[in-house]
């Protein structure tokens, strides 16, 4: 996947399609839109960051999955499997991205799996259908004509945490480095309703 | 780059997937590998006066091994589908191994018990020797399962299995040596002044050792530490999370302070030779590294990771 | 169904590039629709094909094409519907929470009469019949004197259906809500052009000058206009530059950002304008050809605007007011974007009419790439169509003269004044309560049967209006109703699109085609002749009879299985204004001679808002601006949006906050100052409700606000419209019947976060004498913490 950073308008779409195509429960996201704003007046500017599973090459969530519940399939998509899943939440602990939790009904470990059945169907995710400006294109890489490919041929991306070497799949054209670190030092959380469930 | 002037206006952190069941969990494989050692170690001295010792720590050793377990399958959201773990494992995962081992252990550490209760010296020495690495290994694989999870900066150490063995060490031996304390005070009348003066003389040693390997608990911590200061700014944040964050008080407080300092001055100090004391030293020694397992464990996810 | 293969998908995804492509706007959107069959989803345990309809989305008045997947008769999932001509399959985080609307735990679904006192609360179930045969009797006895039937819906140009209940009673009282939304604008586009409001074509421009919109979070058009934004920005690489107060989702992706005093848009427009004909930079043969007066005229007219008196009153920098317009000028083509909001000042027509000019003199009207008039289907009503009663003062107050049944707080103020006696209220689609200024008080005379001696209210959810009813009729959501939807089209290419319900109505709720037609049937005395349709169907049919393209292709039944129609032939009709434009000179008026008529400056103007003269140190204006996840009063029932946004903490600059003592987080004060009132058209703050002079909320520090300004969020801190509006966990025990929803357990935000504070609460009534639109923008407020 590629998210256009240049195109995100922040608004959340994807955010509430996925909570819609996944059943999201409330209190969990696969997916959300981390806004940073920084700068001083008058040349603030704010920031966007679609942030989902990255599907890696390298899971560390799989690597460390003690039942194989989390795996990856042949086309490359991480999934879980609800069935096997014992919700020992070290895969949780593991991903270096937060983008995994708990369903509170469920009791088992859930994330973005970036809409296999819509994918297996021939769908894009449900995601990239809403998104308004076309930020968001999903494809195969490995096929040299496919839109995707060509965006990556064409424009220098970045991905999250590359120091983590789990060679995501979602990859950010001009994503901006304060939103995509999470360098907190100094940060201030704040405002249009911030949802930080630490649960202890 | 300076982020002060940086406002996250909008993120979602999802809740702490490792919570007090987990920490608890380490906590007492600790105490019960901590046992294990000093009860083989006592048995291979083949000293009279350890045997005690040996028989407290031979007891203690499985049974705070098979409470240990219960807190891990209390925080499976899915208990009834603890099997899986192994039919289905994953040799990749530290939580793997940790499940053979955390089987095996239990049932050579009854074995042995046994055998040391019926005297039975060769076959303990034996079992004894095959039994250490697997209480090492046991408490060990409790730090990979934090170490190899690479993300957390706090966890992500190569010292992280080593400090965990050496605390599980200071925590074992304390534990012990509250036990031997209460049963020479209390439950000990039979022997004689000059076998009670031996165990006391015994369990004072036993304490001095405790400290000593404080004091390595302490050396590792504080490299870690520096270490965390110096490296990457996710590591640097670690470090000073829990020197100036939330966490600063537990852990500057209950385990570098209460859980260490003190504990040392009491058992090396001018009170060095009162029981009373060093019990005291004990208790707070098993509060600080139980202090210790919280800051790991909860401190660790408490940065954000997005 | 034919079924989609991988690589079809990956085709459909360079479609939708393709779509992107400036040249060719509307076939890839048919190829789209070849390939999709009407859009697709499947089930996300056994990957089986859903059942779906096509539909349209109300949730704001952007009207996307939506598709409503149903399976066992439960709507499951919104999609966005792919053949429609606005949104093109995407939709905005609204529009997919709908499905939260439909299963609100809190929906009305059968009639309700009050027991006990208004707004107690406290309701008797009652059947449809008996509901229908006490509206009956409240109304038949009005027969003789209609106009004290009074019907209040917010957006009454698309009520076509609640037009035709009052006029075939024979009331003019049909009322809307515009002076609360686009008023000004209206009025001014109308005056300028012959018609109400514009389409500026973005995504084929070179420039963008923004004032006071921010069509990246909120706009009339919301998905279509966004994405032809970005890709006017974007693929296109057009300029923009934004003047706003605070920093928006619009300006932070603009080549330049100024932030500007509140209220002062016109004269940076104005000198704008005066550099462009100074420079001799304008079109000279357009205005000869289109505008009604001359250059010369319009030259001597700016004069007076030096970039230096603009900049005095702006806080724009007089070198960039000179660059911004000769950049503006000398780019082609070029166009304005303001919205709604731009007009919410005292001063609004004017301002509106000043950004207008603009467009004229650079010859940017109706061009590819320029500010083009709106293109909208206007649908007649079905025959038997009732004739329109004569205009009434509640619906043409003499005072605001341009403001054509569309100023509704002026109306509120006549039935408060006794100059307009009420016998029955109907309020549908509408919360003034919440939404209108000076809700409180619109709640007293809510309360007050002397005033209102009846009061039904059409809605699904208990609103804070419904609640003031007498008795509430339960309408169905937008999901189980029908109804045409006609919009402005953001690709400039008309189109009609069908609203049909998705799902059957649940339980009790009933269409309000339904309900209007058994009303009128029960109430009789004629108006029943003018609802003697079989069907709702034969009602739209009756609607779309005669449109031409529309009836070749199927008619009613295309738009049943489409969703949408629009000629997939016809481009952009750039310059269709060829014939003339529909004003009295036939011409582009700059010079307005029903402005002259009625006492205003016929030129556009600038008129500074006397209460933002001379602020003290501590008074700051109050903006209140609409997000990307609420809409107005209409979405805070929808827990997936409340999750996201459910409150609104004012936005301080930190200079400011400095200076007030006010740190991040801190609970403050928000107080209306007296001085609010001293307007354009002034309003005696102490004949106010005075309950309504303050509201607490907290304080978000941010660098992205004027100093002077302080910002608050539209669209939270409700007082009623159900459990999930107010941020109220619903336990498991407690029945909610059909419409349990185990997530409403984990509604977690009010106890975290709190729910917000309506900021109308504390917004007087104020109106432009021009164009009667509500001066939202003219409140100045004082801010302190609260001392714990
Ligand atoms: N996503 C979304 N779309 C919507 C809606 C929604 O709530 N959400 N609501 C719908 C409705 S009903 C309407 S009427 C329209 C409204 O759509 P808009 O007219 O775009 O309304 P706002 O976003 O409220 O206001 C636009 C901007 O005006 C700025 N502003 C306020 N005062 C001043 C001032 O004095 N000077 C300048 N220069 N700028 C100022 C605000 O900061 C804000 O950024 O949108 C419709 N579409
Ligand atoms: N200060 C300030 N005040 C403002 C604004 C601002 O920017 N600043 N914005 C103004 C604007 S632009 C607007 S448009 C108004 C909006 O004012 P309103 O018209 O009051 O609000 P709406 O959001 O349109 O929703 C009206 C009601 O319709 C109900 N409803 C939804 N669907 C249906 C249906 O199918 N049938 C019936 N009968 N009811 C239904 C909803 O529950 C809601 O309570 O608020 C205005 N208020
Ligand atoms: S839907 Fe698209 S534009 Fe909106 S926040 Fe998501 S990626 Fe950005
Ligand atoms: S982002 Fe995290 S959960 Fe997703 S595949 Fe990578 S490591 Fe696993
Ligand atoms: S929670 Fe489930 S998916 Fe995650 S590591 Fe444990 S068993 Fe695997
Ligand atoms: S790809 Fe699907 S599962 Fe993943 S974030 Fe998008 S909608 Fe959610
Ligand atoms: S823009 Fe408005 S009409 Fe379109 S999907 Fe969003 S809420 Fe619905
Ligand atoms: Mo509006």
């Amino acid at each position: 996947m590629v998210i256009d950073m240049r195109r995100c308008i922040g608004c959340h779409a994807c955010t509430v399609a996925c909570k819609a195509e996944m059943a999201v429960p409330l209190q969990v996201n696969a997916t959300w839109v981390k806004i940073v704003e920084k700068g001083p007046y008058p040349s603030a500017r704010r920031f966007y960051l679609p942030r989902l599973c990255n599907n890696c090459t390298n899971p560390i969530c799989v690597r460390n999955c003690p039942t194989q519940a989390s795996y990856k399939r042949d086309d490359g998509i991480v999934v879980v499997d609800p069935h096997r899943c014992i919700c020992c939440k070290y895969c949780i602990a593991s991903c270096p991205y937060d983008v995994r939790y708990v369903n509170p009904f469920k009791e088992i470990v859930e994330k973005c799996y970036f809409c296999q059945h819509r994918v297996d169907a021939g769908l894009e995710p449900a995601c990239v259908e809403s998104c308004p400006t076309r930020a968001m294109v999903f494809g195969d890489r490995n096929d040299d004509k496919s839109e995707i490919s060509q965006l990556l041929a064409s424009n220098a991306t970045t991905v999250l945490k590359k120091e983590m070497e789990t060679e995501p799949n979602v990859y950010y054209i001009a994503g901006d480095e304060t939103a995509m670190s999470n360098d907190e030092k100094g940060i201030n959380y704040r405002a249009e309703g911030a949802f930080i469930n630490l649960r202890l | 780059m300076d982020n002060t002037d940086v406002n996250v206006v909008y993120s979602v952190q999802h809740q702490l997937p490792l919570v007090m069941y987990i920490a608890q969990y380490f906590f007492f494989t600790g105490l019960s590998a901590g046992s294990f050692v000093i009860s083989v170690v006592a048995t291979m001295l083949g000293r009279k006066e350890f045997k005690p010792i040996g028989r407290i720590t031979a007891v203690l050793a499985p049974v705070l091994l098979i409470i240990a377990p219960l807190n891990l399958i209390a925080d499976l959201g899915q208990p009834l589908r603890f099997w899986h773990l192994f039919f289905f494992y994953n040799w990749t995962s530290p939580i793997t191994y940790g499940s053979f081992l955390l089987t095996l252990y239990p049932i050579m550490g009854i074995i042995y018990a046994i055998m040391v209760f019926t005297n039975r010296g060769t076959a303990a020495k034996i079992l004894g020797i095959i039994g250490v690495p697997l209480a090492i290994s046991v408490h060990g694989y409790t730090g990979f399962i934090l170490a190899l999870a690479k993300a957390r900066a706090l966890w992500n150490t190569a010292a992280m299995p080593t400090i965990f063995l050496v605390s599980a060490m200071v925590s074992g031996i304390g534990f012990v040596v509250v036990v031997a304390a209460v049963r020479w005070k209390w439950f000990d009348k039979k022997t004689t002044e000059e076998q009670r003066a031996k165990d006391k003389r015994l369990i004072i040693q036993l304490a001095q050792f405790m400290a000593y390997t404080i004091m390595l608990d302490l050396f590792l911590i504080v490299s870690d530490i520096l270490v965390l200061l110096t490296a990457h700014a996710d590591a640097y944040q670690a470090g000073m999370l829990i020197l100036t964050g939330n966490l600063a008080p537990i852990f500057l407080g209950v385990e570098i302070f209460l859980g260490s300092i003190v504990p040392m001055v009491l058992v090396l100090g001018p009170t060095r030779k009162n029981l009373t004391a060093i019990v005291i030293a004990s208790i707070l020694v098993n509060i600080g590294v139980y202090a210790m397992r919280f800051v790991m464990v909860i401190g660790g996810q408490t940065i954000p990771l997005s | 169904m034919r079924s989609i293969t991988r690589r079809d998908f990956l085709k459909i995804g360079a479609a939708g590039t393709a779509l992107l492509a400036i040249e060719s706007q509307l076939h890839p959107i048919a190829q789209a629709m070849e390939m999709m069959d009407g859009g697709r989803s499947v089930n996300r345990v056994s990957g089986l094909p859903r059942s779906f309809l096509p539909s349209t989305c109300t949730q704001c008045p952007a009207g996307c094409g939506i598709i409503g997947y149903v399976e066992e008769s439960k709507l499951v999932k919104i999609g966005g519907n792919p053949k429609h001509l606005s949104n093109q399959s995407a939709l905005c985080a609204r529009g997919q929470a709908g499905i939260n609307a439909l299963y609100d735990p809190d929906r009305i679904l059968t009639p309700l009469k009050r027991v006990g006192g208004r707004g107690e609360n406290r309701w008797a179930k009652i059947k449809w019949d008996q509901a229908y045969e006490e509206v009956a009797k409240a109304m038949q006895p009005l027969k003789s004197q209609p106009g004290r039937f009074v019907y209040m819906t917010e957006d009454l140009g698309h009520d076509t259906l609640g037009k035709r209940f009052a006029y075939s009673f024979g009331s003019g009282n049909a009322l809307g809500a515009a002076s609360i939304f686009g008023g000004n604008k209206q009025v001014a586009t109308q005056l300028t052009w012959g018609a109400a409001g514009d389409m500026p074509d973005v995504a084929n421009t070179k420039y963008i000058l923004v004032f006071g919109a921010n069509p990246l979070e909120s706009h009339p058009q919301f998905v279509g206009f966004a994405r032809r934004l970005i890709e006017g920005v974007q693929d296109n690489q057009a300029k923009m530059v934004v003047f706003d107060v605070r920093l928006t989702n619009t300006s932070t992706r603009a080549n330049e950002v100024y932030y500007v005093n509140p209220g002062t848009y016109a004269i940076v427009a104005l000198a704008m304008a005066n550099v462009i004909m100074q420079e001799g930079l304008h079109n000279a043969a357009f205005i000869d050809q289109w505008a009604n007066i001359s250059s010369g005229d319009i030259a001597a007219h700016l004069s007076q605007f030096t970039p230096e008196k603009a900049a005095a009153a702006s806080g724009v920098d007089a070198a960039a007011i000179r660059r911004v317009a000769t950049e503006f000028a000398s780019t082609s083509p070029a166009t304005t974007l303001s919205d709604g909001l731009v007009s919410v000042h005292g001063n609004g027509t004017q301002n509106e009419r000043a950004v207008m000019l603009l467009n004229i003199i650079t010859g940017n009207i109706d061009n590819r790439g320029g500010l083009c008039l709106p293109r909208e289907f206007n649908l007649p009503d079905a025959d038997p169509a009732p004739a329109v009663p004569a205009p009434t003062p509640l619906s043409n107050p003499a005072d605001l003269p341009l403001a054509s049944q569309q100023a509704i707080d002026r109306s509120w103020q006549l039935i408060r004044d006794r100059k307009h006696r009420v016998g029955v209220l109907m309020t549908r689609s509408y919360n003034p309560v919440y939404s209108d200024p000076d809700g409180g008080g619109v709640a007293d005379l809510l309360k007050d049967d002397t005033m209102v001696p009846i009061h039904v209210a059409v809605s699904p959810f208990m609103t804070e209006t419904a609640a003031l009813a007498d008795i509430v009729l339960p309408e169905t959501t937008y999901l189980e109703g029908w109804d045409l939807e006609v919009r402005p089209s953001p690709e400039l290419v008309p189109f009609i699109s069908l609203r049909q319900p998705v799902v059957p109505p649940l339980k009790d709720a009933r269409p309000f085609f339904e309900i209007a037609t058994s009303l009128a049937n029960t109430i009789k005395g004629g108006m029943e002749q003018y609802f003697g349709f079989k069907s709702v169907e034969d009602y739209l049919k009756g609607r779309i009879q005669n449109v031409g393209g529309l009836a070749a292709a199927g008619g009613l039944d295309y738009l049943k299985q489409h969703g949408v129609w629009f000629n997939p032939r016809s481009k952009p009709d750039y310059g269709s204004f060829g014939g003339g434009f529909s004003t009295p000179s036939g011409k582009l008026e700059v010079y307005s001679s029903v402005l002259k008529d009625k006492g205003f400056s016929p030129l556009p103007d600038y008129e500074p808002v006397p209460a933002f003269s001379s602020l003290s140190k501590d008074e700051l204006v109050l903006t209140i601006f609409d997000t990307a996840i609420q809409t107005d009063a209409k979405t805070a029932n929808c827990m997936w949006l409340d999750e996201i946004l459910h409150n609104n903490p004012v936005w301080i600059n930190p200079a400011t906050a400095e200076q007030l003592g006010i740190k991040d987080g801190d609970k403050v004060r928000v107080v209306r100052a007296a001085r609010t009132g001293q307007g354009i058209s002034p309003v005696d703050d102490s004949q106010l409700n005075p309950r309504a002079r303050s509201l607490e909320t907290t304080a978000f520090l941010t660098e992205g606000i004027h100093p002077r300004v302080v910002a608050m969020a539209n669209g939270v801190g409700h007082t009623g419209f159900g459990r999930i509006a107010q941020g109220e966990k619903i336990s498991k025990d407690e029945e909610s019947g059909a419409l349990k929803n185990p997530n409403t357990e984990l509604v977690w935000w009010r106890e975290k976060d709190g729910i917000g504070t309506n900021p109308k609460t504390i917004v007087p009534a104020m109106a432009d004498p021009v164009g009667g639109g509500q001066a939202w923008g003219d409140v100045v407020v004082t801010v302190g913490k609260i001392k714990e």
